[in-house]
């Protein structure tokens, strides 16, 4: 195979040595030369033993020239590219090293450059790389790892839940209600997906957990409608919290662990267009419910003209707006979802269990034969390089004997 | 002396060898052979008083006009010999080298002595030798002969080899005075004839110069990178590359001339090189020196 064929006009060169070889052999008009018969007998004593003798000059001559255009076009040669039975493929959870760590037939790839880059990547670059007929992959098959298109692999996958690394069950949070028992809020997985529970927690939480055990109780504004603190309480029902009503300046608080968080309510005459721009995070989805309803507000750019369209922002890490009116019908629902957010935000409920993707949709595209014919490239510089320097050795060692 | 080039263009050219001959030996001081003979030469030797039956063309003139007296001037002529010139007209004489042939070198060095030696009031005869026939030209002396003599080397032919046997030699063989030999030749047809050449010539008692032409690529074949190269006698051809065979081929040349000259060695034989890049002048007048000397 060439690389570049462009150089193999030069091959045309193999004609110069030729050309010289018979310039050279056009002796022209036979000279006359009387001491004829002291020329030796032994070497070059006939015409036609001068051919022979030259010949192998010539084709180390031309050979050059070949050697010399090969070099220039790049020549290589291709082989089957060995190709692996089985590659197993781990993930593991690892801080230090975040490269992954090939070990013979098996290669070791940190949780967190899976997170980075998601399964489908790594997969594809290792059928690339590799070209094993079978993979398996051992992890954690979290949704969120999934990310992009499914992409094209010719070994055939096989997916082997690492029971190490899944978590079918959650802790996100533990508190302390009012009534000196102890809640939590945890996550596991089912078969349809992730639930969501809160339930009492008898036993005592250890010191060193990375969860601090509060102690969280929601303050409501007594001049709040009626609406507005059902839905709230209902909230507050949810998670297990004391609710209490008091005389407040905003709508309702949430006092935790020494923290105060705030749900205000504020009135823009000119619409939300007036603080809203499209840096700001103004658009928050929250679940009214654990799972079943959820009222999502709109962004607000797309909201820019309707001035009296509700909206929830964050103003600041813990005070939560709510900009707008909500209608009457839906004003405790809403409530309910906007206080279950701002507890929830108050627990520091950051990230939930991801549902694992199911089997079916891991599968992975067949890719055609072509990638299964992977074949390695093989330069033949080094070769061509030597045998050029043979050649020229070969070539000055025959040349003067030769007297050309 | 240094008539190199003018003397290259005319062996190129056809012009009439007698008178360059002429014009070479006009230059010289030097005779080719010494005599002893007193009579009329080149050579101031003495004056004596006028006999009766004395050629009155010798009477010198300006001394009887200031002596009153006739006197015959004599010179110590060089001459009472008959040189007799062999001039090899075999192939190999065709070699040719920088536009010239061996034959037209060798042509006018035997026309040039020839021209000397008639100068000095000897006799000349030449004899043309190949194995095809031999042309020869009885000696004597004169202009005239001179002429002859020179006619018959520019009509020469070279072909053949010179003769294995010196038979027809002794058929050309007819005076019986001192004979001085001169062989121009290359020498190259093997020391044996010429030998036998030597050994003829002691026997009669004639002293031999062999004259050996050769060329520059022959003495060191300096030929192109490749050459087609003709035997002249044989007309077997061979390509060859000189600078693959020139130490070989000059080994074997270096034998052939030391046996050549081991050969040739003898009280009446000498043996001179000539090389034929040099003008013909330069090389006689080194010749003729040499010989003085001798």
């Amino acid at each position: 195979m060439i690389s570049t064929p462009l150089w193999l006009w030069l091959s045309a060169a193999v004609f110069i040595p030729v050309i010289i070889h018979f310039w050279n052999k056009k002796s022209g008009k036979p000279r006359l030369l009387g001491t004829f018969r002291f020329l030796p007998d032994d070497t070059f004593s006939a015409a036609r033993k001068i051919k022979l003798h030259e010949l192998p000059l010539l084709l180390i001559r031309v050979l050059m020239v070949l050697v010399i255009t090969a070099l220039l076009a790049g020549i290589f040669w291709e082989t089957e590219k060995d190709s692996m039975d089985e590659l197993w493929v781990y993930e593991v959870e690892k801080t230090g090293n975040p490269k992954a760590e090939e070990k013979g037939n098996s290669i070791e790839i940190p949780s967190l450059e899976i997170n980075e880059k998601g399964w489908w990547n790594i997969l594809a670059q290792l059928d690339h790389q590799f070209q094993p007929k079978n993979m398996i992959v051992e992890g954690n098959f979290s949704a969120k790892n999934f990310q992009g298109e499914r992409p094209e692999i010719s070994a055939q996958v096989e997916w082997v839940n690492s029971d190490s690394l899944t978590l079918n069950e959650k802790q996100l949070a533990i508190w302390k209600s009012g009534m000196e028992t102890n809640y939590r809020f945890f996550q596991y997985k089912s078969k349809p997906g992730v639930f969501s529970e809160v339930e009492a927690v008898d036993e005592v939480v250890p010191e060193n957990s990375l969860q601090q055990l509060k102690s969280i109780r929601l303050i409501l504004n007594t001049n709040n409608s009626e609406e507005i603190n059902t839905g709230l309480k209902y909230a507050a029902d949810y998670w297990n919290i004391t609710a209490e009503e008091r005389q407040l300046e905003e709508i309702a608080r949430i006092e935790s662990g020494g923290q105060t968080w705030i749900l205000k309510s504020q009135r823009f005459e000119d619409g939300p267009t007036d603080f809203a721009d499209p840096n700001d995070i103004s658009g928050i989805s929250f679940h009214v419910t654990d799972m079943d309803t959820s009222v999502e507000f709109m962004d607000p750019i797309l909201t820019g003209n309707l001035v009296n369209f509700p909206i929830l922002y964050e103003e600041q890490k813990d005070v939560l707006v709510i900009n707008g009116e909500i209608e009457q019908e839906i004003k405790s629902w809403v409530y309910a979802g906007v206080g279950s957010y701002l507890i929830q935000q108050s627990l520091e409920i950051m990230e939930f269990l991801s549902p694992e993707i199911i089997s079916e949709q891991r599968e992975v595209i067949s890719a055609s034969g072509e990638n299964k014919e992977a074949k390695e490239r093989k330069s033949a510089g080094f070769w061509l390089f030597m045998l050029l320097a043979l050649l020229w050795v070969l070539e000055r060692w025959l040349a003067p004997k030769r007297g050309m | 002396m240094e008539r190199g080039p003018e003397e290259l263009d005319f062996l190129r050219s056809g012009v009439n060898l007698g008178l360059w001959a002429k014009h070479i030996v006009s230059g010289f001081m030097i005779g080719f052979h010494k005599g002893t003979r007193r009579g009329t030469g080149s050579e101031f030797s003495q004056y004596r008083s006028y006999q009766p039956g004395d050629d009155i063309r010798q009477i010198d003139w300006k001394m009887f006009a200031r002596s009153d007296r006739y006197y015959i001037k004599e010179s110590e002529t060089e001459s009472s010999v008959t040189v007799r010139f062999f001039l090899d007209t075999s192939a190999s004489m065709k070699y040719e080298e920088n536009g010239i042939t061996r034959f037209r070198y060798a042509s006018l060095i035997t026309a040039a002595l020839g021209t000397l030696v008639t100068q000095q009031g000897d006799a000349i005869a030449l004899h043309l030798v190949n194995n095809q026939g031999q042309q020869s030209l009885k000696e004597r002396r004169g202009k005239a002969h001179l002429s002859r003599f020179i006619q018959m080397i520019e009509n020469g032919n070279c072909e053949g080899s010179w003769p294995e046997s010196s038979e027809w030699l002794i058929d050309n063989l007819t005076s019986h005075n001192r004979e001085l030999w001169v062989v121009c030749s290359d020498l190259l047809d093997g020391h044996d004839r010429w030998n036998k050449f030597v050994e003829m010539s002691e026997h009669i008692g004639h002293e031999v110069l062999f004259l050996q032409i050769l060329g520059e690529n022959e003495l060191h074949l300096n030929l192109p990178d490749v050459a087609t190269v003709q035997d002249p006698e044989s007309d077997r051809q061979l390509n060859i590359r000189p600078q693959a065979v020139r130490t070989q081929y000059l080994q074997n040349l270096d034998a052939y001339l030391n046996e050549l000259k081991i050969a040739l060695m003898s009280p009446k034989s000498s043996l001179h090189l000539m090389e034929m890049n040099k003008p013909v002048s330069k090389a006689l007048y080194h010749f003729l020196k040499k010989r003085e000397r001798e």
